[in-house]
């Protein structure tokens, strides 16, 4: 087995499972983010003589969240089309005060507030508070500044605050 | 109070950098103040809190053994870099190459074009044919009508010979 053929299957064994929790957070679906990892692992043997050891990481990462948007975006565009079709109002909004809701409905409604925000807000929350990615690296992989990440997690944030129903200011 | 000279949503902007610890030591000081003070502010730090550690307790997904299985069963039978991307811009580019080449070197007639040269061909010399078939009949009638030629059909309508003059 050649060098290569090693630091692929290295490569794997490492960032399978991040990339996975990363695409399924972003997707909402185990289905399409075993894809889209599958799709992004191809490509890193196709690119891996290129990248060296410290840039896997972030470009995996990177790579997935692109396929992910991606994928939302065409998602988005079928589902408006879905929605126009049938003429479907918006949906219900539960109205539960969130500091009354047990741990596993938080999460729930947690899960479908991340879903629910647009980009780059989605993709900071989940690297950040569930990746538990650096700064430095969400930087790297979102291509924004270290403040701009800062400013925006705590914006992400905020709106998922206010989405679980505190506040209905913004 | 300076913290009563700030708007209500200065203080909301800012639960989530406080729950951080990301607000600078005057901005902090500002926020503390108003927390003493402000209920539902108090209320919206707790939320942030609980939104947080809600975050960080949400559990980490495996990624099926089938993905990794998968790949390595598509990438073992590629070389190391291999993408059909670049594979087919290579095969793309040969082509284009193949047909240039094609292109500049001098065709031979096609079976199409063998086939309808015979056709014509054999349409000519039908013509030839025919045209020679009346030529020579306009020349053994005039052969006849001047003498040259008696027609083959005198000899036969030659009356039997008598016998006895014969002797």
């Amino acid at each position: 087995m050649g060098v290569m053929s090693l630091r692929f299957r290295r490569a794997i064994r490492q960032h399978q499972n991040r990339l996975f929790s990363l695409a399924c957070n972003m997707l909402g679906s185990s289905a399409e983010a075993e894809d889209v990892v599958q799709d992004v692992l191809i490509k890193l043997w196709e690119h891996l003589p290129d990248l060296s050891a410290d840039h896997v990481r972030p470009w995996l990462l990177r790579v997935t969240r692109n396929a992910c948007v991606d994928l939302l975006r065409r998602r988005r565009y079928q589902q408006a089309f879905v929605a126009e079709a049938v003429n479907s109002g918006p949906r219900a909004v539960e109205t539960t005060p969130m500091m009354e809701l047990s741990n596993s409905e938080l999460g729930s409604r947690l899960k479908q507030a991340i879903q629910d925000l647009d980009e780059p807000f989605r993709s900071l929350v989940i690297l950040r508070e569930l990746e538990d990615c650096s700064y430095k690296e969400i930087a790297e992989v979102l291509e924004l500044s270290d403040q701009q990440v800062r400013v925006y997690l705590h914006r992400a944030r905020r709106k998922l605050r206010h989405a679980l129903g505190s506040n209905d200011d913004e | 109070m300076m913290s009563k000279e700030k708007p209500q949503n200065w203080f909301d902007q800012r639960v989530e950098a406080y729950v951080d610890g990301d607000l600078d030591s005057s901005e902090r000081a500002l926020f503390e103040a108003r927390l003493q003070l402000d209920d539902s502010l108090r209320r919206e730090v707790d939320q942030a809190r609980l939104i947080q550690g809600a975050l960080r307790d949400m559990p980490s997904l495996q990624c099926p053994s089938d993905v990794r299985k998968r790949v390595l069963e598509i990438t073992g039978s590629r070389p190391v870099g291999f993408s059909w991307g670049w594979a087919g811009a290579a095969c793309a580019v040969l082509v284009a190459a193949i047909a240039v080449g094609l292109m500049r070197t001098p065709a031979g007639p096609s079976e199409a074009e063998l086939a309808q040269a015979r056709a014509d061909m054999e349409t000519a010399l039908a013509y030839l044919n025919r045209a020679g078939q009346m030529a020579g009949r306009e020349a053994g009638q005039q052969w006849i009508e001047s003498g040259i030629a008696r027609p083959v059909s005198a000899g036969l309508r030659r009356p039997p010979e008598v016998e006895g003059d014969a002797i």
